[in-house]
């Protein structure tokens, strides 16, 4: 099959029926931080439906063709390195001297895309590999000077979003009603505005351990911060907490949260 | 001297993987009770492996292997979640992406000539002190270290065992321990003093085998 032959099939696949993926909070993300553009690559990604491989892309047309046409999928830096590795790639490590990077990087700006940016490889329990990069805006010094801030907040978003994706196509849910006792135990504390050092001589632990269940039932309950955890669990019943005892964790918006965490 | 070697890249350094197996291989025959035979080196290649993990090497001033372990990310498939049937315990995955999973801890064991106290010491130092920095690189908040019991007591001694997270899992007839460690200062702090003054960046891999080439020509 020669590669224009693909990408008619591919045209002709983007034309079949969609199923809709909500990613409203990842376009809050993208506002409240000033990223404006996210791309995203999947594969191995469950269809449920065994026989049927799925494939799906938004492209421009022109792209498709002057892609087949120069073998770039075989040649992009950031998709080799990025599926290839599961370290987050800051573009600004890119080999910038390459040929192939300046053409890219150069093609990008002319695009109004940018030339600076962060990818996040993503691993999935179904054996899915994923690609999540966001371009971040050139002049944004106080976005690139915390690249760190930047960065996890990134993984925990993509991980959302891939999970998102995944279920969409799978038709389940992988947010987990289901919580260890020490992780419940720790949201009802952390709730009820106990700190750390003290939730962990309740349970006989230290506190690493409880920030360590903290995290995970953030992760588990696929929120965006400890704060929007705990809120989750309240409105899904996993935990009770007296509302005149509960710390205020108003805001669950990603622009609030940028806002909290600058504070 | 610490070197990152990437899953997929694994071809292009067979003499790195080749001396990581070796260690696992005698690691295995070391605890195993069984003769030397009874242990092929298939063995110590695991499904984990076929997974693109991050592996971290240490290596002596010859650029051999001294100690390695690998790096998974927890929302993908990992022996704390999947290596026995009966793992996650309680049916809960460990499952976050700023949770990675750190295993097949392997150094060189005592037997090999260069396998002193000093050098282990130093092996261990500078791979959590790598493991470490990788972790913050990647902007992780906890890593999962998943060892043997022996690995575990070597690392106990040394004050560098990390949290436990619970009673040990049974795989493959082993007693495996997982512990926490939250990435940063706390971690980074007992294995530099193991490190002593041999912490250092990661060294650029290619340029290690080139210039190993070139000394084998010279």
């Amino acid at each position: 099959m020669y590669c224009e032959d693909v990408f008619d099939l591919i045209d002709r696949l983007t034309r079949a029926d969609r199923i809709p993926i909500p990613n409203g909070f990842l376009s809050e993300l993208l506002r409240a931080t000033g990223l404006a553009n996210v791309a995203y690559l999947a594969f191995n990604i469950p269809t449920g439906l065994a026989d049927q491989p799925l494939l799906s892309a938004v492209h421009a047309a022109s792209w498709r063709k002057s892609y087949a046409q120069v073998r770039r999928v075989d040649l992009e830096p950031v998709v080799r390195v990025g599926f290839g590795g599961i370290m987050p790639l800051d573009w600004r490590l890119l080999d910038r001297d390459d040929p192939m990077v300046c053409k890219l990087l150069g093609e990008a700006l002319e695009l109004d895309l940018r030339a600076n940016g962060v990818s996040i490889p993503l691993r999935g329990r179904r054996g899915e590999y994923a690609l999540f990069s966001v371009c971040c805006p050139e002049d944004a010094s106080s976005l690139l000077s915390p690249r760190h801030a930047l960065i996890r907040q990134l993984m925990a978003m993509s991980a959302i979003f891939h999970s998102s994706v995944r279920d969409a196509f799978t038709g389940e849910s992988h947010v987990d009603m289901r919580m260890s006792d020490p992780e419940l135990a720790c949201l009802r504390l952390k709730a009820q505005g106990t700190g750390d050092h003290e939730i962990g001589v309740a349970l006989g632990a230290g506190p690493t351990a409880v920030r360590f269940w903290l995290e995970t039932a953030r992760a588990r309950l696929h929120a965006a911060s400890v704060d929007d955890a705990i809120e989750e669990a309240c409105r899904i019943g996993l935990i009770r907490v007296g509302v005149e005892r509960r710390r205020s964790a108003t805001g669950s918006t990603p622009a609030e949260l940028i806002d909290r965490r600058e504070r | 001297m610490i070197a990152l070697l990437p899953g997929e890249s694994r071809a292009l350094f067979p003499r790195l993987m080749d001396e990581m197996y070796d260690l696992r291989l005698g690691a295995v025959r070391a605890h195993a009770g069984r003769p030397s035979a009874a242990v092929h080196r298939l063995a110590v290649v695991d499904y984990f492996d076929s997974l693109d993990p991050l592996y971290v090497l240490a290596l002596d001033e010859m650029a051999c292997v001294a100690g390695a372990l690998r790096l998974l990310p927890t929302t993908g498939v990992t022996m704390l979640n999947d290596a026995s049937a009966g793992a996650p315990r309680d049916g809960l995955r460990v499952e976050s992406p700023l949770i990675w999973e750190a295993s097949r801890l392997t150094l060189r064991r005592a037997g090999d000539s260069r396998a002193t106290d000093g050098a282990m010491n130093r092996t261990i130092g500078q791979l959590g002190v790598a493991l470490n920095a990788v972790a913050e690189a990647a902007a992780l908040t906890y890593l999962i270290g998943v060892f043997d019991g022996a690995m575990h007591r070597l690392l106990s001694h040394r004050g560098c065992a990390g949290e436990t997270l619970a009673p040990p899992m049974r795989i493959d007839g082993a007693d495996i321990f997982a512990v926490l460690y939250e990435v940063g200062a706390t971690m980074d702090a007992p294995f530099r003093s193991l490190a002593g003054d041999a912490s250092a960046p990661p060294i650029n891999l290619a340029d290690l085998e080139r210039l190993r080439q070139t000394d084998c020509r010279s």
